[in-house]
């Protein structure tokens, strides 16, 4: 006997079984780090003899990764996309900006002195990045229908031309203020993404507050005032080639290149916090107690990392590279059998450098990120309820660089 | 054989313990709370392994019902047997490695034979279509850059020598309108010597030619610069470089498109484009190569002495060459000198005047002033 066990949405959702015992603490958000470094291998080598199609895939393989290791209260997340729905969702992407693109090359170069850079100026300046703002919220829309947890699917409400509107409102604000309103505008495109969010039945809901994270933001626009400052003024008293100047020039770098990027990772780790602490789905909540520190330490082992390989590299260089002239000199058909060991190396450098990203930047930051969040009240899932026809088409998925780290 | 297990209905998010067993055609699911069996068909099983742990979930006619369950991996191997091998495998909507591999093979050769085949051709039948007025149009755009890019190479700011030399640009005009008279061309030619260290002339698209000055001071007379502004003009008539321009646009909006960069610029196009240009463009010289014999002739000028020419500048015993050289964009073979040499012998035997009198050639000679040696 074969009993449907699909329940139609008409369906009145049966009483919740309560066989488990009910969790009312807070439970930590966990970060298994399972074995990555195979499918990253496969991954990459596969991607680049197949000139790159086969990237959809390893992209689908590698959320599939995050996803189940991303576990809450026992059981893990899961990511039921497939490479195929990215693969399509790029022609469709193409098929969408390439006119545009093509139309931005023919009026720039038919299109006169005046009229032609004007409306070059305005499909590349205002246009595509529009089209990229509404393909980014239908990505997130196609990666949130594509998540379930314990079975159920999360998917996301809401418009991209809803979306691109906030954008450009918040944007004019934050120009007009010169770029102090800029924790409002991520506040607000943030509230509207989580209040359109739905884990089944649940709704998020936001809120978070921008004030808290002036403090943070002040320091990094003051200190980039400064950089600008510096910088600007340095380029006007070169001329007199002063120490003052070199001394301006040395300090500008300083801020610019140390300063400022630790300031902009403790912005976002600050509004990561504080955005996570908005967040509610129902009586749900989560609070995260991710810290700058460690952010900043992921980005030097990173930094550190890929300074090694290209170290390791460019000795590889230095003591093969005489090799071809020597062989050139004993016998030319030397030459050949040396064309195998250039391809290892640049082999060696795609690898390292893929297994670099991934293991030591990307795994990290989401590890620090998943490990720092916690959720209170997960009875409240017993009321959540599946919700039918979810499943979203991959429109714009091309653009979507996977992973939004802190950073 | 029965293994405890966790099941979620894919409708509410919450866990239920169940007994898991194995029937001939599937699993039998029973929830310890009494409620109604549940039975998962084999055909709709798909497994994933987590470490010691199965995690089945439940795909019916390709759509995921949200069903899962979870049990003892070593339980439910030894529960499946035989017909563990016979699940099938994959996410709801997924094609298998291998089938990705064999259309990304198919869509690797349908690309070759786009970049090869179907790029040229859709080049050469596109560049008729578009109207002369267009092509004077693109050509008034892109100079800008081509200037700049002449300027960055050469290191130092681009000058047109005829502008502050009318008598030297009035002989320039003079051999342009000799050689022009024998050619079937769209628009007015307009050509400019211009003054950089560099072994080259070209064609613009639009009927602009550049002369480069070491030109002038290499040849020994005026016909062997009158052979290669020819050959040129030959570009001209041929539309050679919308052509080229055609193609690379198209090139670089296919390679964009494969590596995902849609907005161009990527390094791999331009380097696309520049190997792409070389491959064809061997043809194209032989042709203009041709249509400049015919001018030198229909001009009564030495068609031959682009050979002269072509032979004083070859690479033997000159070293500083570069890649916006003469040689790199017009590879001088010995097949196209014997071409030349063919060409000029058929129905030869006309009188030969050069096609610039000696003030003449004095004039252009000395168009960017007194002669240097560079």
């Amino acid at each position: 006997m074969h009993i449907p066990t699909i329940q139609r949405p008409s369906d009145p959702p049966v009483e919740p079984p309560s066989m488990s015992p009910r969790v009312t603490r807070a439970q930590a958000l966990e970060a298994v780090t399972a074995p990555l470094a195979g499918q990253v291998l496969v991954g990459t080598f596969l991607t680049a003899i197949t000139l790159g199609i086969y990237r959809f895939w390893y992209k689908t393989a590698l959320r599939r990764y995050y996803w189940r290791n991303t576990r809450l209260a026992g059981d893990g997340f899961e990511y039921t996309g497939t490479g195929r729905e990215l693969f399509v969702g790029f022609l469709i992407a193409l098929a969408i900006v390439l006119p545009i693109y093509f139309a931005g090359t023919l009026v720039s170069l038919f299109g006169g002195q005046v009229l032609g850079p004007t409306l070059a100026g305005i499909l590349g300046l205002l246009i595509m990045p529009a089209v990229v703002q509404i393909l980014t919220y239908r990505a997130r829309r196609y990666r949130l229908t594509r998540t379930r947890y314990r079975g159920v699917q999360f998917h996301q409400s809401g418009s991209g031309t809803a979306y691109l509107l906030r954008t450009l409102w918040w944007l004019v604000l934050t120009l007009v203020s010169l770029g102090i309103a800029f924790p409002f505008f991520r506040r607000a495109l943030e509230r509207y993404k989580i209040e359109n969010t739905w884990f089944g039945s649940a709704q998020g809901s936001f809120e978070s507050e921008a004030r808290p994270l002036l403090g943070a933001w002040m320091a990094f626009w003051v200190v980039g005032l400064v950089v600008v400052v510096l910088f600007g003024g340095t380029a006007m008293v070169e001329r007199s080639g002063g120490v003052g100047a070199m001394f301006g020039a040395l300090l500008g770098l300083f801020l610019a290149f140390a300063v400022l990027p630790v300031l902009w990772l403790r912005y976002r780790v600050h509004e990561f916090r504080t955005f996570t602490a908005g967040t509610r789905f129902g009586v749900i909540t989560f609070t995260s107690n991710l810290t700058t520190g460690s952010v900043i330490w992921v980005w030097i082992r990173y930094y550190l990392a890929l300074f090694g390989l290209l170290l390791a590299f460019g000795a590889l260089v230095a003591v093969t590279g005489g090799l071809p002239a020597l062989a050139a000199a004993a016998n030319p058909m030397l030459m050949i059998g040396l064309a195998p060991l250039f391809i290892l190396m640049a082999a060696g450098l795609l690898f390292g450098f893929a297994l670099i990203t991934e293991l030591v930047f990307r795994r990290p930051l989401w590890a620090l990120r998943v490990r720092s969040v916690t959720v209170s009240r997960l009875d409240a899932l017993d009321a959540v309820v599946q919700q039918a026809g979810l499943d979203a088409t991959g429109i714009g998925e091309a653009f979507d660089t996977g992973f939004d780290v802190a950073g | 054989m029965d293994s405890p297990g966790r099941y979620f209905d894919g409708q509410r998010p919450v866990p239920r313990s169940v007994t898991v067993r194995r029937l001939a055609a599937g699993l039998d699911i029973r929830p310890e709370d009494d409620g109604p069996a549940i039975i998962w068909p084999l055909g709709e099983i798909r497994l994933e392994r987590h470490g010691a742990e199965a995690h089945l979930h439940r795909v019916m006619a390709d759509r995921d019902t949200g069903e899962r369950l979870t049990l003892p991996l070593a339980a439910f191997e030894l529960m499946m047997g035989s017909a563990l091998a016979a699940l099938p495998r994959g996410r709801a909507g997924e094609a298998s490695n291998r089938r990705i591999l064999v259309w990304s093979a198919a869509a690797i050769a349908s690309l070759v034979f786009l970049l090869l085949v179907g790029l040229p051709l859709f080049a050469r039948l596109a560049v008729p279509l578009v109207p002369w007025r267009w092509e004077a149009a693109l050509g008034r755009s892109v100079e800008p850059q081509v200037l700049e890019f002449l300027a960055e190479n050469t290191g130092s700011k681009i000058r047109f020598c005829g502008r502050d030399n009318p008598s030297g640009q009035a002989a320039l005009d003079a051999m342009v309108s000799r050689l022009a008279a024998g050619a079937t061309l769209r628009g007015p030619l307009q050509v400019d010597v211009v003054d950089t260290a560099l072994v080259n002339a070209f064609a613009m698209p639009g009927g602009r030619i550049y002369l480069f000055r070491p030109i002038l001071e290499t040849a020994e007379g005026p016909d062997e610069v009158a052979g290669v502004l020819a050959h040129e003009i030959g570009h001209v008539v041929n539309r050679d470089s919308l052509r080229a321009m055609i193609h690379g646009g198209a090139l670089s909006l296919v390679i964009g498109a494969i590596l995902g960069d849609v907005t161009g610029g990527s390094t791999l196009a331009i380097m696309g484009k520049v190997l792409a240009g070389q491959a064809y463009s061997r043809e194209n010289e032989a042709e203009a190569d041709r249509v400049s014999v015919e001018l030198m002739k229909k001009a009564g000028a030495d068609p031959r002495a682009i050979n002269l020419f072509f032979r004083r500048i070859s690479p033997f015993g000159r070293s500083n060459r570069s890649i916006t050289d003469l040689l790199a964009a017009h590879p001088v073979t010995e097949d196209r000198i014997a071409a030349v040499e063919k060409l000029a012998a058929e129905g030869g035997g006309q009188p030969l005047r050069p096609i610039l009198d000696k003030t003449e050639w004095q004039a252009l000679k000395t168009i960017c002033g007194p002669a240097r040696k560079s």
